[in-house]
């Protein structure tokens, strides 16, 4: 049996600062050492060790179609990612998996999708994005709209791609960020504000939401109130995890472990969880 | 015959509190109901002070519980328990206003065995040092202190007390009841649990022990209490205290100071004076540290 | 299966056997306490009708395992390869065995540390004569005097033992032995079950919200004793390590009982009180863990209402949680 914890040598390609705020997240361009990526869907996670220093689950940030390196966006908060954030370019890590169900897909076909991220919840919400911009599977879905939200133009993640998305057909980006910049020509505000003033497919649209827990809390409060069923509304959680396969008991909520039956949820499904997350 | 003549007076005193509102929620105990062995209990109406029960297996310190009860609550204290509930005054950590303290004069605990409870037998302090209200026993007596235990220890070489500390310790395996019980162990983030500095080595070799428990020594150091609540906890009879004993004898030589005997004592690690000996630290060395500044006081 | 009469003047000898073959852990009497230790010596055997101290779950789920090293590529290490007898573990610790092997092995994916640790190990179980203070197997639908959740089961006899031997992987241990064949099944005393069986058959959120949790576990310490000794629980950590300039992984007992379990890095902590922690302790053992692998993982052995240095007891919590749910009802 294949050994679930036995984690494949991976190099850095390259290091990419991604926040000019105390916020510290870069992008890290990954490559197993053999066999370049891992197979995996939007919504998935891995477990990155740094020997002798530790391991902790990371989504995925890159799109599943691009077999010649993954993407992982890290911010820097305690023991792993203070090691992580000290390497460079042609460092070894580990990384095992994918882990975690996935983003349906299949079911977000011929549908409109809303997409709002807070700060570094744009990370896990970016293989879906590319996934669906891709031009092999972009006309399999309707508008997209993005709503992007940071605390201040510091705090954005992958600024760089956003005229390039926007340019897709029928995709629109909306940015915010919380309080007026010299020089921002997005919008300024809260994203469950901001969402009320957009014009939404409601019977048509997915939404699909990660960020901080405050700002899912409202936002999806707001979407429900605009009339989406909560089992469109999908977000994707994060849990101090352990062995990342269901056995060490860290990560559950009720009898689900965010490990594997997530950590991509329906606000349905979470409204049926014991609030402990 | 005198802990049953307490608790008569006990419970009259609960039951009084209750009815007068003077408190939500008494903290005192009730017997286990396995082993004999006396176990925490909230009483918080007359049916539960009924079940109380006040003897000599009463060993569990439940100082640590008012520290939850941001409300207040009375609580049936032994001097170490009040002892406790001195230095939490002093370290700021509970309001005085609104605990009521049931002093109440012990002459000693035992273990299951019979035997004196961990702590208990060379117990100095029969009366609680605070109280509102005083439950006399008259068969306390006053005792001396017993010449240390831990002097045969400090005569001892390094190696000798190294081979000692290391013998005890093996038995330990770091499920750390002790510091769950200890009314001392009250931070937020124990040292232990950090991951920047991780201090906790992987392995549960005798070096993680041994940095545990000094580490813990090194943190009661002029606050414990000597409840031995950490003794009776630990599963595998570890002589958890005899370091910490030793370290307790240091601060009452050097600075004279007890802990948790006047709420008014500022905590001898907590404060300095321009007189403290500095025993140790620069100018007067003792054995292994050579003064490495000039001699001042 | 094979039933066989061990005399007991003839246990010497075949523990020996086993002794000189295997590593064998049996209970022996360690500084006043029972608990369950590699024997290199029969007469260290401690076989007296009492439940030692700690479970044998450590003989398959060590406390600390070294589980990889990192060279060149990963390497697994695990437990070394040893071939060992466990003897002697009663009905609650195989049945909480038997729990602990479905969380492990079923699902998604199997924790190969375990399932080699378990390929290696033969369960020899020993019926028990008569309950402890504490012990409630009864009440969770144990037998107390037979389990078939092992290789090879003994119940005493007095003068002899009955031994059935369940398995093939357990047939080895009687190799050579001549033991006569033991009488009908009526010879061994069964106890049947009578009454309920102690469990939650409830909706998770109504157990989570209604009850009131904070009176519960007002007493608990949060010192994590109940969790060390119990036979069924398995959380763990991996604690990664630099030891002689190799960087190694152990995997090592964790609890929920304590504060840091869930902490975040980002300081967020799910279960940030003691409240929390002892409901995820009751509600996992008696719901999640039935609801994802069909077993309550509770067997009753008692040995945290022995422990517990603050006197809750998992019994008196349940049946209360049993109570409040069927008053609600009405």
């Amino acid at each position: 049996m294949n050994n679930p914890y036995l984690p494949l040598k991976a190099e850095i390609l390259e290091v990419i600062q991604e926040t000019t705020s105390e916020l510290d997240i870069k992008t890290y361009k990954v490559k197993l050492l053999d066999g370049g990526t891992m197979d995996f869907m939007p919504g998935q996670f891995i477990e990155l060790s740094i020997p002798g220093v530790g391991e902790a689950p990371f989504g995925f940030a890159s799109s599943p179609l691009n077999n010649e390196y993954m993407e992982l966006s890290i911010k820097r908060v305690g023991l792993v990612t203070e090691a992580l954030h000290s390497l460079k370019a042609g460092s070894r890590i580990w990384l095992r998996g994918p882990f975690g169900n996935t983003f349906p897909v299949k079911e977000l076909e011929n549908n409109k999708i809303l997409i709002i991220a807070g700060g570094l919840g744009l990370a896990p919400l970016r293989p879906l994005i590319l996934y669906m911009l891709d031009d092999m599977n972009r006309s399999r879905y309707g508008d997209i709209q993005m709503l992007l939200a940071a605390r201040s133009t510091g705090d954005f993640i992958y600024r760089r791609e956003f005229d390039g998305w926007s340019r897709v057909k029928n995709t629109n980006i909306i940015k915010t960020i919380d309080r007026p910049e010299d020089g921002w020509d997005g919008k300024v505000g809260f994203p469950h504000i901001l969402v009320g003033e957009m014009e939404i497919d409601v019977p048509n649209t997915y939404a699909v939401l990660c960020g901080p827990p405050i700002m899912i809390k409202f936002v999806s409060a707001k979407l429900v109130e605009l009339g989406i069923p909560r089992e469109k509304i999908l977000t994707t959680l994060e849990m101090r995890m352990t062995c990342g396969v269901g056995k060490c008991g860290k990560c559950n909520i009720g009898h689900q472990y965010v490990c594997i039956d997530g950590p991509v949820f329906n606000m349905a499904q979470l409204a049926e969880m014991p609030a402990e997350y | 015959m005198s802990f049953k003549k307490q608790k008569n007076e006990i419970a009259a005193i609960c039951k009084t509190l209750l009815e007068e509102g003077k408190a939500a929620v008494i903290l005192g105990f009730t017997c286990g109901e396995n082993n004999g062995t006396a176990i925490p209990f909230f009483m918080r109406n007359a049916e539960d002070v009924n079940r109380m029960e006040w003897n000599d297996t009463c060993t569990p310190n439940i100082a640590k519980y008012l520290l939850e009860k941001k409300d207040g609550a009375a609580i049936i204290a032994k001097p170490c328990d009040a002892r406790a509930i001195v230095m939490y005054m002093a370290e700021n950590q509970i309001n005085r206003d609104n605990i009521y303290i049931i002093g109440a004069e012990c002459q000693g605990m035992k273990s299951k065995d019979g035997s004196p409870a961990p702590g208990c037998k060379e117990c100095r302090i029969k009366t609680p040092p605070i109280y509102d209200v005083l439950v006399k026993n008259e068969l306390i007596m006053e005792r001396e202190a017993d010449s240390s235990p831990v002097s045969e220890n400090r005569e001892a070489d390094l190696e000798e007390k190294l081979e000692r500390f290391q013998n005890e310790i093996k038995k330990c395996i770091l499920c750390y009841s002790c510091r769950q019980a200890c009314y001392g162990c009250y931070c937020e983030t124990c040292f232990m649990d950090r991951s920047l500095p991780n201090w906790l080595p992987a392995q549960l070799d005798t070096g993680s022990k041994m940095m545990y428990h000094l580490g813990r020594a090194m943190h009661l150091a002029g606050r414990c209490v000597e409840c031995g609540a950490c003794e009776r906890v630990c599963p595998s009879g570890v002589d958890i205290r005899y370091l910490i004993r030793e370290i307790t004898g240091f601060c009452e030589e050097l600075y004279g100071y007890q802990a948790g005997l006047s709420p008014d004592d500022a905590p001898a690690l907590l404060s300095f004076n321009q007189g403290d000996r500095e025993v140790g630290f620069i100018g007067e060395g003792s054995e292994g540290h050579d003064a490495c500044c000039s001699s001042e006081k | 299966m094979t039933r066989v009469v061990v005399p007991k003047s003839k246990l010497k000898e075949l523990l020996e056997g086993w002794i000189a073959s295997y590593r064998v852990a049996a209970p022996v009497m360690n500084s006043g306490k029972l608990v369950f230790e590699e024997i290199k010596d029969f007469s260290d055997i401690n076989l007296e009708d009492n439940l030692t101290y700690k479970s044998p779950k450590e003989f398959l789920f060590p406390q600390v395992e070294k589980i990889m090293s990192f060279g060149d590529n990963a390497v697994q290490t695990g437990t070394p390869d040893r071939k060992t007898v466990v003897f002697g573990v009663r009905p609650c610790d195989l049945d909480a065995l038997k729990v602990m092997t479905a969380v492990f092995t079923k699902g998604k994916y199997i924790d190969t540390f375990f399932e080699k640790n378990l390929d290696n190990t033969i369960l020899v179980g020993m019926g028990c004569l008569a309950e402890k203070p504490g012990c409630f197997c009864g009440d969770r639908g144990l037998d107390k005097s037979s389990s078939s959740d092992c290789d090879i089961f003994f119940s005493d006899n007095g003068e002899t033992y009955t031994v059935e031997i369940l398995t093939e992987k357990g047939r080895p241990l009687f190799e050579g032995m001549k033991l006569e064949e033991a009488a009908s099944p009526a010879a061994i005393q069964k106890n049947t079950v009578s009454g309920g069986i102690l469990e939650i058959d409830a909706d998770e959120n109504t157990v989570f919200n209604k009850i009131n949790w904070a009176k519960i576990s007002e007493k608990c310490l949060g010192c994590g004793i109940c969790t060390f000794i119990c036979p069924t629980c398995h959380c763990f950590e991996f604690k990664d390590t630099v030891e002689t300039g190799e960087p190694v992984r152990y995997r090592c007992w964790d609890s929920c009982m304590y504060p840091r379990f869930t902490m975040h890095a980002s300081g967020h902590n799910p279960r940030a009180s003691k409240k929390e922690r002892y409901r995820q302790r009751i509600m996992h053992k008696y719901l999640y863990v039935k609801k994802n692998f069909g077993y309550t993982a509770c067997t009753g052995c008692g040995r945290c209402i022995r422990s517990c240095p603050a006197g809750m007891n998992i019994k008196s919590v349940v049946t209360e949680i049993v109570d409040n749910l069927r008053s609600e009802e009405f």
